[in-house]
């Protein structure tokens, strides 16, 4: 049975180098698994760590794809993954590598227990919420936790463009400030 | 780069959401050296995915990836950087004030109104004023200039002022590979009694409509007084 993922950027062209736009499809197609399998699946807690690795990862992908060296006739994200682990495992050291396990089953979500610190950081949040106006929590919850664009939470929320924008700036102006206070930074 | 310049750098990408990419290269070209700074930067990162609703690759990480551009520049940006790193780090500090005021677009750069042609200027007059003047079927241009190359998709759009309120004005707008813009008219394209021209510059989603282009957004607004000359 073929593995071919005919939708797949990095079969756009062919044999021969990607072009820029392939790199950019590939990226922003794949970017959000890299990520969980760092974040989630490895529980790489440090952010500036965890986009170093994803930065090389895809690095090393594009050199794999302009090299010759990724058949592709075959899906991408499970050599991505495979290409990202081992970059973790790499950078990270043993603990990495401890939960790897076999090229297509690589862990997306969780292992292990829970942050011991999720209750108190759930709270904050809920406290921060408590400060912000109906609005701002409107926007908060589609653009910050839903990923909507400005355009996408005005209509939600009934807002301008321009409101929504400004929304933005206040609720991350005043999270600094709320969360600075209460030794987040420190 | 020092603590300083990182920090300003590592605030404004969270007040903003992201930063274009060569500021956004340079920070971590400082971060991968310095501990004190990696750790400011992570709690920030920490605070934008508590907001984010803590998933496990939130909307904000995403962006700010993208943001930072597709892996390949960067990676063609460090091998620059290890023979230029002093002065890159010169100039992505001079270059804090372009940071995006809009999180999903890297920013602008800042853009400058140059006007040519306009009745003195045709007639060779040394003297220059801020007004363009024109007679009759005198044709100008309006030029945008980004004070360096911009990235990405640059467009302008312009509106005459009036007493009834703000008119968008159907102009032709060209652009060049490296984001400069330019507005051709003559005279006798503009609408009787105006007075001044306003032109929006912005990524060509954001760009505003005529009730808001006098409201804050993400866009650069210029404005040329025009007089028309009897």
């Amino acid at each position: 049975m073929s593995r071919a993922i005919h939708s797949d950027p990095a079969n756009k062209e062919g044999e021969g180098t990607l072009d820029r736009g392939s790199y950019e499809d590939i990226y922003r197609t794949y970017l959000p698994d890299v990520l969980r399998l760092l974040r989630g699946g490895l529980r790489i807690k440090s952010a500036f760590d965890v986009e170093e690795i994803c930065q090389e990862a895809f690095i090393e992908f594009f050199d794999q794809c302009d090299r010759g060296n990724f058949d592709r006739s075959r899906p991408i994200k499970p050599y991505l993954l495979r290409i990202a682990a081992n970059r973790a495992a790499r950078k990270m050291g043993k603990a990495s590598r401890e939960v790897l396990v076999g090229d297509d089953q690589l862990p997306l979500e969780p292992v292990g227990p829970p942050d011991t610190d999720e209750h108190e950081r759930a709270r904050l949040l809920e406290e921060f919420r408590g400060t912000l106006s109906k609005e701002d929590n409107g926007v908060l919850h589609h653009h910050f936790v839903e990923g909507a664009t400005q355009q996408k939470t005005g209509e939600a929320l009934g807002l301008s463009r321009d409101q929504v924008y400004r929304a933005i700036q206040r609720i991350r102006q005043l999270a600094k400030t709320f969360f600075g206070e209460r030794g987040w930074f420190e | 780069m020092n603590h300083e310049q990182a920090t300003t750098l590592i605030e404004t990408q969270f007040e903003q959401g992201s930063l274009p990419p060569h500021q956004s290269q340079a920070l971590r070209i400082h971060l991968r050296q310095c501990n004190a700074c990696r750790a400011k930067y992570d709690r920030f990162a920490d605070l934008e995915d508590l907001l984010s609703g803590d998933s496990h690759a939130p909307a904000s990480q995403v962006e700010r990836m993208i943001a930072m551009g597709v892996p390949r520049e960067a990676r063609s940006f460090r091998s620059i950087v290890r023979i230029a790193a002093p002065v890159l780090a010169i100039a992505a500090a001079a270059m804090i004030a372009f940071v995006s005021i809009d999180g999903a677009s890297p920013a602008l750069p800042e853009y400058q109104l140059v006007k040519r042609g306009g009745a003195q200027e045709l007639r060779g007059s040394a003297e220059q004023t801020e007004v363009l003047r024109l007679s009759q079927g005198t044709r100008f241009e309006l030029i945008l200039r980004p004070g360096v190359p911009a990235e990405g998709a640059v467009a302008a759009r312009a509106f005459i002022p009036s007493q009834g309120g703000v008119q968008a004005w159907d102009a032709k707008v060209e652009s060049s590979s490296d984001g400069a813009l330019r507005i051709t008219a003559t005279q006798a394209e503009l609408p009787a009694g105006v007075d001044r021209i306003l032109i929006a510059v912005a990524r060509p989603d954001d760009l505003p409509s005529a009730s808001e282009v006098e409201t804050k957004g993400p866009w650069q607004l210029f404005e040329q007084r025009v007089e028309v000359l009897p």
